[in-house]
């Protein structure tokens, strides 16, 4: 009787599909809400056009390039240093937060409520809220677009690896338990290389997104890729804005063939 | 000093009226058993006979619902969870037990944790560094040349023999083993037997293990215990076994 509770009701087709219909509707309303032909504002028109024509050609003159290549760097340092700052927070983290390290029952109960609770809090707020939170408090210094990315990073790190950490086979941490080893023992011989190959993909993904954060972070004053998009989009240089995006585009890139790379080597 | 009246270490497991119970459902006895130091003994009985249960309990792994098991003269009760039972009793570890990521070298060596502190086990794992013992025992099993290998890499077998030099390393005197040939065809199913029964008797160990074929229990032990319902129906040296013994251990009940 009890697993009965456990297999989903199965959907019926034509309930699913009143249910799209439903979505469509709703998503069409919202749009309507937002101010019909206000949606593309005056004089949008011709700046789509502008902005589509300047797709064929990108400002690539060297001097112009080496300004790409200044903020390219800038933005792939604040992501950096801010997953570094997320790893310091969120590897230790992880270990609270999943209580592997901890043999006695309520230490260890008490230890991933209260971690669980201090990393909901703390990823609770936007990296762009923390940026700002932190601009006042720092003053326009780069540590505050640094610890933007990293405090709310390492809280989400905390807990979704310290989650994989959990999520592994159980036979082979019983085996090295019943061969003497520690807790400590069976996080090194086995939690971590178990889910080495999903730890390693998902920290990859972690600093993919930091360099999103950090290129939106330079909107508000710390330099890089967003500042400079904004800059040409205020000059109307379409030309520049289209270098800046490949740009981000290729950071992107790079990060996730250096991420399949990487996997690569740990799936078993 | 040892008084005389001390339980004989000759004997390296003892049983005595040993129950295992689950629930109201008894699993394992009253059993009373006594196994000789060295001796190699197989568990043979049809499914849930009791014999992963027996292994269990002597495994440390389950404690008994009434009676007492001793190992090494010593009351496994009080050894639960203790760092030196590893020393005293090892379970083979099954395929599923090794860690597919890391290699061959790193599986082996983690038999050896037990007496590894913090440091020596993370630098055993990290550093390009080799624990002769596991070298030794892999080269035993014939795996020397897929030593830095991944164990992903390796087939069922070889990843069997790797459990077994991971055994070797951990050094028990009392080796367990439950269906430690199960996925394995004949031919590798003799070959690991052999190592099993060279792996006690070279290096004094105590065997025992639970084996679903008793053609293959005959011919690689000194002692055969038939179970049935936690009961033992008949316990001799293999050549003493007839068909007609097995046959009645494994028909099927009248009641169902």
């Amino acid at each position: 009787m009890s697993t009965r509770l456990l297999v989903p009701a199965r959907p019926r087709p034509g309930g699913r599909s009143a249910l799209s219909l439903l979505l469509v509707v709703a998503f069409l309303l919202s749009v309507a809400a937002v101010a019909g032909d206000q949606v593309v504002g005056s004089g949008g028109g011709s700046a789509v056009r502008d902005l589509l024509a300047s797709l064929l050609r990108p400002d690539i003159s060297p001097d112009f390039l080496l300004v790409v290549a200044e903020a390219t760097l800038l933005t792939a340092s604040y992501a950096v240093a801010g997953m570094s700052v997320a790893l310091l927070v969120g590897v230790p983290g992880a270990l609270l937060v999943s209580g592997v390290l901890i043999r006695r029952r309520a230490a260890r109960l008490v230890s991933v409520l209260g971690f669980r609770g201090l990393f909901a809090t703390l990823r609770a707020v936007h990296e762009l809220v923390w940026a700002l939170l932190l601009l006042t408090i720092l003053g326009l210094n780069p540590l505050a677009g640094i610890l933007a990315i990293g405090i709310p990073y390492g809280a989400t790190i905390a807990r979704v690896l310290g989650d994989r950490l959990l999520d592994v086979p159980r036979e082979p941490l019983d085996a090295l338990g019943s061969a003497g080893a520690s807790p400590v023992q069976v996080l090194l011989y086995g939690r971590l290389p178990l889910a080495a190959g999903s730890l390693a993909g998902y920290l990859f993904y972690r600093l993919e997104c930091a360099v999103r954060a950090a290129a939106v972070l330079s909107f508000i004053g710390l330099g890089g890729l967003g500042l400079r998009i904004e800059v040409a989009l205020a000059d109307l240089r379409f030309e520049q804005v289209w270098t800046l995006l490949a740009a981000l585009v290729l950071l992107v890139v790079a990060v996730d063939r250096v991420s399949g790379r990487v996997r690569a080597r740990y799936v078993a | 000093m040892r008084s005389p009246e001390a339980p004989s270490t000759e004997h390296a497991v003892v049983l005595c009226a040993a129950t295992v119970a689950y629930g109201t459902r008894t699993a394992v006895g009253p059993l009373t058993l006594t196994i000789p130091r060295g001796q190699r003994v197989a568990l043979v009985g049809p499914s849930g006979a009791g014999k992963t249960s027996l292994l269990r309990l002597l495994a440390g792994q389950l404690a008994p619902s009434a009676g007492q098991v001793s190992v090494g003269g010593r009351d496994l009760a009080r050894l639960r969870g203790r760092r030196e039972l590893p020393a005293l009793v090892g379970l083979l570890p099954q395929q599923l037990d090794l860690v597919p990521q890391l290699s061959v070298k790193h599986n082996v060596q983690a038999g050896a944790l037990g007496r590894w502190g913090v440091l020596r086990s993370l630098g055993a794992l990290v550093l390009p560094v080799e624990h002769p013992p596991a070298r030794a025992a892999v080269e035993r099993m014939g795996l020397g040349d897929r030593f830095e290998d991944r164990v992903a890499d390796l087939s069922g077998g070889e990843q069997q023999r790797v459990a077994l030099a991971r055994l070797l390393v951990q050094d028990p005197a009392l080796v367990l083993a439950d269906e430690p040939v199960a996925s394995l065809d004949p031919a590798r199913a003799e070959q690991l037997l052999d190592l099993l029964g060279a792996a006690a008797r070279e290096d004094g160990r105590t065997l025992v293990t639970s084996l679903h074929d008793p053609a293959l229990a005959l011919r690689s032990v000194d002692r055969v215990v038939g179970l049935r319902d936690g009961q033992v129906v008949f316990d001799l040296p293999p050549h003493r076994v007839t068909p007609a013994m097995l046959a009645g251990l494994y028909r099927l009940s009248e009641a169902g």
